[in-house]
């Protein structure tokens, strides 16, 4: 893993719907920015736990590599808050790979009202 | 000189748990670390709810690798309930205090048995503006909602003077408890028997 820490926060509001909604809307419609190897793993009354177990092409040729730690896991979790009137409230948080970092950086600056997920 | 360093690191911190543990120690203590008191399953197919936690961390006698704290289990259907989850400490990726809610599963089998989901209050933390503020809202909701209530009531029943545990003291009172004070400073020997008269004269002149 390069120097580039892997952690992130992000934050988008989803006006139209309530935080169950808005999660149910999410689990059954991935968002845009999340790429398809990131596999629904937990989901809680308030969020959902997405998860990557990465393994470097270099170290696929080691018999067991993922088992003896040269798997890197990655895991972004979404969770749902009322935001005090009729919409969601969502924070997106935890470990990503630079270009998903990327892909929900730039989603959460570009989100608008009722899109982008 | 790393390496002396480091060896007499080992020989000193294990002589101060009871020596070297044995292979078969070393073995158990990896066992013990990395169960998940089947934690994994209750995640997998449990019931999601709220918990509301009502006190703090704290070891568990006898149980190296376990820490325990009280939750009120808020189910998705029937009342609350309170249990003191114990938990593998390996497992804890987040703050965790009085007053916080927090994402969990129930067994379906048992509902005493909760696994907290641990991802989902890593993300609560950092909505509440991370672990500093999540764990002030915590203490606030707990320490600033009942117990300053309960604070507030005793004071003014101090005031009134209604309260039956605490009731105002009145000045003869204060002094007799004043004077038996004295008495004991005397009787265990902090005070002088001169220093003794004279505070007793200074407190009886009060009356």
């Amino acid at each position: 893993m390069g120097s580039v820490s892997s952690s992130l926060t992000a934050q988008f509001n989803e006006p139209r719907d309530q935080p169950a909604a808005a999660l149910a809307h999410w689990r059954t419609n991935r968002p845009s920015w999340l790429p398809s190897h990131y596999v629904e793993i937990e989901d809680s009354y308030n969020s959902v736990t997405w998860e990557w177990r990465h393994i470097q092409p270099s170290m696929r040729i080691i018999p067991f590599a993922g088992f003896f730690g040269a798997a890197t896991c990655y895991r972004i979790t979404a969770l749902f808050e009322s935001d005090g009137g009729f919409g969601s409230h969502i924070t997106v948080n935890g470990q990503a790979d630079e270009k998903t970092q990327d892909a929900i950086r730039a989603a959460a600056e570009h989100f608008v009202l009722g899109g982008l997920v | 000189m790393g390496i002396f360093r480091d060896m007499k690191n080992i020989r000193e911190t294990t002589a101060e748990h009871g020596g070297m543990p044995s292979m078969k120690d070393v073995r158990r203590d990896i066992s013990a670390t990395f169960d998940d008191r089947g934690e994994r399953e209750i995640l997998k197919s449990g019931i999601a709810a709220k918990g509301i936690v009502r006190g703090f961390t704290s070891p568990v006698p006898g149980d190296r690798f376990a820490m325990q704290i009280p939750i009120e289990v808020h189910p998705p259907d029937g009342a609350p309930y309170t249990i003191d989850y114990v938990f593998p400490t390996v497992r804890m990726q987040a703050a965790i205090v009085a007053g916080m809610e927090v994402p969990l599963k129930i067994d379906r089998e048992n509902p005493q048995r909760i696994a907290v989901q641990w991802d989902a209050q890593k993300a609560s933390i950092a909505a509440a503006g991370g672990s500093f503020a999540a764990v002030q809202d915590g203490l606030a909701q707990t320490y600033g909602g009942s117990a300053n209530a309960a604070m507030e009531q005793a004071m003014k029943n101090l005031r009134d003077g209604t309260s039956g545990n605490l009731p105002p003291m009145t000045g003869a009172q204060d002094i007799q408890s004043r004077l038996e004070r004295l008495d004991s400073l005397k009787e265990s020997g902090l005070i002088d028997a001169t220093q003794y008269e004279a505070k007793k004269q200074k407190l009886l002149d009060e009356l």
